[in-house]
């Protein structure tokens, strides 16, 4: 089924996008080979922290440079993403050792979901869940930040007099629609992953409460929860920076740009 | 003006959220079951074992002291043990502060602890994002969540109906199409904007329905019992097709979003604009956003099958299991959803090129 629908999928971004498909899903696999590197890197002892950390700056590049050639837009995407991944880095931390987020939800356990499996695996599974929190919003966030600084490139070169602030302005603008649409885009990616966990949830007849407190939930929520406050801060930084990067480029002196 | 009005609102809505969370933090006495919280922990190492693969495991015992918040007995102070493990896959390590519902012993005896109480947490996250969509996109982002939070509301009333009984593929056919009505017209208001990117999205949706049942009938069945949160008496197949259905529902969308309103707003400007530019001009943008959005998929679901992985390869399965039973689950609902995507961008083009056609002959006539 795999190989049919990854065949299917080949075919269409081919015809649809011709070398910019066949780039998109060679980018799919080289995710692949970097994703299972982590993993197995983790599985022979490596700490899942510091390889997710490794991971998610290399996935970075790679996509970045490669989907989108290395200029001064996406230098500046790079330095936004990473200081996003830092800061959603610190959120995740402590999100997750405040909620306990990490290993089995009391959900899959009443379930006996993966019973056959042994605890005793010497793998801090919080860490785990904080290193996918990071690995997971890469893509979103990367989208944002692109966007965003390649508008403000855009309308920079085709209007240099605009003053800073109104550069600025005009990245948020076109972050604004970005964002809701990623908002969306992980709204449904979120639900559609995590239905049969709600249909469990009214199947057994959990109480609103439980559920607001469970583990499961909280899993679930935090993952795409933190994938949104990366975006979100990724759109005023990206317009913010490359605001600053070509003011600066110009040489002017007034390149203090107030970030209102 | 418009600028100082937003700042306002923020400030109105952060003090909200203050004034909120302060609520929430104290909210223990709107629960019916026993909260307490820690107010000193006392660790001990009892036991070390050999991990199954590689490495030690330390068990450890909380003796937990923890004060009665809610309920008759609330400012009793009582006494609770947990027991938790380095790697933490069935237990979790217990901090000074922490809420716990807890079923208290009597008499000093010790108590038992049910779960912990996160809800302050979920607040805090939710208040964030609600807080920050606003602070950065203005009305769209206040739009963008009540559409979320309409979405919600849906989902709540389809899982109902799916337990009272109604049919899954009809209820998902009908779930998608109020998403789709829903969020796009909330989004964009009702224009000719909003109204052709429905089109393309529930023709995308439809396309990529249809062709991922044509491949799962030729195809082997996936092991569907080794779904995370299966029930057994549930249609998983049939579970499985709804799940992927709604989760590639967001990509389709926005991809046909963008690209409508990219020809919408060509169109506004120069209404004499010939299609073949038109059609150019489209491929520009699906060429830039196709990729970055198969990547949002990406990362957003391999990413979450990730822990399982992990436990099932330290537990020495094989990888060709874990393929079988966790990954594949992973990229088909990767796959799907990346094909509906694609898909919209030559759907777009039809109906644009149809609704470019029949606007063309309503003119002549």
């Amino acid at each position: 089924m795999i190989k049919v629908l990854a065949i299917i999928l080949l075919a269409l971004m081919l015809f649809v996008g011709r070398d910019r498909g066949l780039q998109a899903f060679l980018t799919i696999l080289m995710n692949m080979a970097i994703l299972a590197g982590v993993v197995l890197s983790i599985v022979y002892g490596a700490n899942p922290l510091i390889a997710s950390v490794i991971a998610g700056i290399l996935l970075t590049v790679f996509i970045l440079f490669y989907q989108n050639g290395n200029n001064l837009k996406t230098r500046v995407a790079f330095t936004v993403i990473l200081a996003v991944l830092l800061v959603t880095f610190a959120l995740g931390l402590l999100l997750c050792r405040a909620g306990d987020a990490g290993g089995y939800s009391e959900v899959k356990i009443n379930l006996d979901d993966g019973l056959f499996l042994d605890g005793n695996v010497s793998l801090p599974m919080q860490q785990v869940e904080i290193g996918i929190i990071l690995l997971g919003l890469l893509g979103a966030v990367k989208d944002a930040a692109v966007a965003v600084t390649s508008a403000v490139y855009e309308v920079h070169r085709n209007n240099p007099a605009l003053l800073p602030s109104q550069l600025f302005t005009s990245g948020l603008n076109i972050g604004r629609e970005i964002l809701s649409t990623t908002m969306n885009t992980l709204f449904f990616s979120c639900v559609g992953e995590s239905l049969l966990l709600f249909n469990i949830v009214c199947y057994w007849g959990y109480s609103f409460g439980y559920f607001l407190n469970s583990k499961a939930l909280y899993q679930v929520f935090l993952f795409s929860g933190v994938a949104g406050v990366g975006c979100i801060i990724s759109i005023p930084l990206a317009a913010f920076a490359m605001t600053v990067v070509l003011k600066r480029k110009e040489g002017r002196s007034d390149d203090k740009t107030n970030g209102n | 003006m418009d600028q100082r009005r937003q700042r306002i609102l923020l400030a109105v809505l952060f003090v909200c959220a203050v004034v909120g969370y302060v609520v929430v933090d104290h909210n223990d006495r709107w629960y019916t079951s026993t909260i307490a919280v820690i107010t000193d922990i006392q660790t001990e190492h009892t036991e070390t074992q050999s991990g199954v693969s590689i490495g030690q495991e330390n068990y450890y015992v909380q003796t937990i002291s923890a004060r009665l918040t809610n309920g008759a007995r609330a400012g009793e102070t009582i006494q609770l043990l947990n027991q938790y493990t380095d790697s933490g896959v069935r237990d979790e390590c217990y901090a000074v502060g922490d809420k716990l519902f807890v079923a208290p012993g009597e008499d000093g005896e010790i108590g038992k602890i049910i779960g912990q109480k996160r809800d302050t947490l979920v607040y805090l996250l939710a208040a964030m994002l609600l807080l920050g969509m606003i602070a950065v996109a203005g009305t769209s982002g206040l739009l963008a969540s009540l559409s979320l939070f309409f979405n919600i509301v849906l989902l709540t009333i389809a899982l109902h109906c799916y337990l009272d009984g109604w049919n899954i593929f009809a209820l998902t056919g009908v779930l998608i199409l109020l998403f789709t009505i829903l969020s796009l017209l909330i989004a964009n208001g009702w224009n000719r904007c909003s109204g052709l990117a429905i089109a393309v999205t529930l023709l995308s949706i439809g396309m990529t329905a249809a062709l991922f049942l044509i491949v799962r009938a030729c195809t082997p069945a996936l092991q569907y019992q080794m779904l995370e949160y299966a029930v057994v008496p549930d249609d998983l197949s049939a579970l499985f097709f709804c799940e992927i259905m709604v989760g590639g529902l967001g990509a389709v969308m926005d991809v046909a979003i963008s690209l409508i309103s990219t020809a919408d707003e060509l169109l506004t400007r120069n209404p004499a604009l010939p299609y073949e530019q038109l059609r150019h001009s489209i491929r520009t943008v699906s060429d830039d956003i196709m990729g970055t959005m198969v990547n949002v998929l990406f990362f957003t679901y391999i990413c979450g099958g990730l822990p399982e992985i992990l436990l099932m390869l330290r537990n020495q399965l094989t990888i060709p299991f874990v393929w079988e039973y966790v990954l594949s689950f992973e990229l088909v609902r990767f796959l799907v959803g990346s094909i509906g995507l694609v898909l919209a961008v030559p759907v777009s083009q039809l109906v644009l090129k149809l609704w470019m056609d029949r606007r063309k002959e309503m003119q002549h006539d």
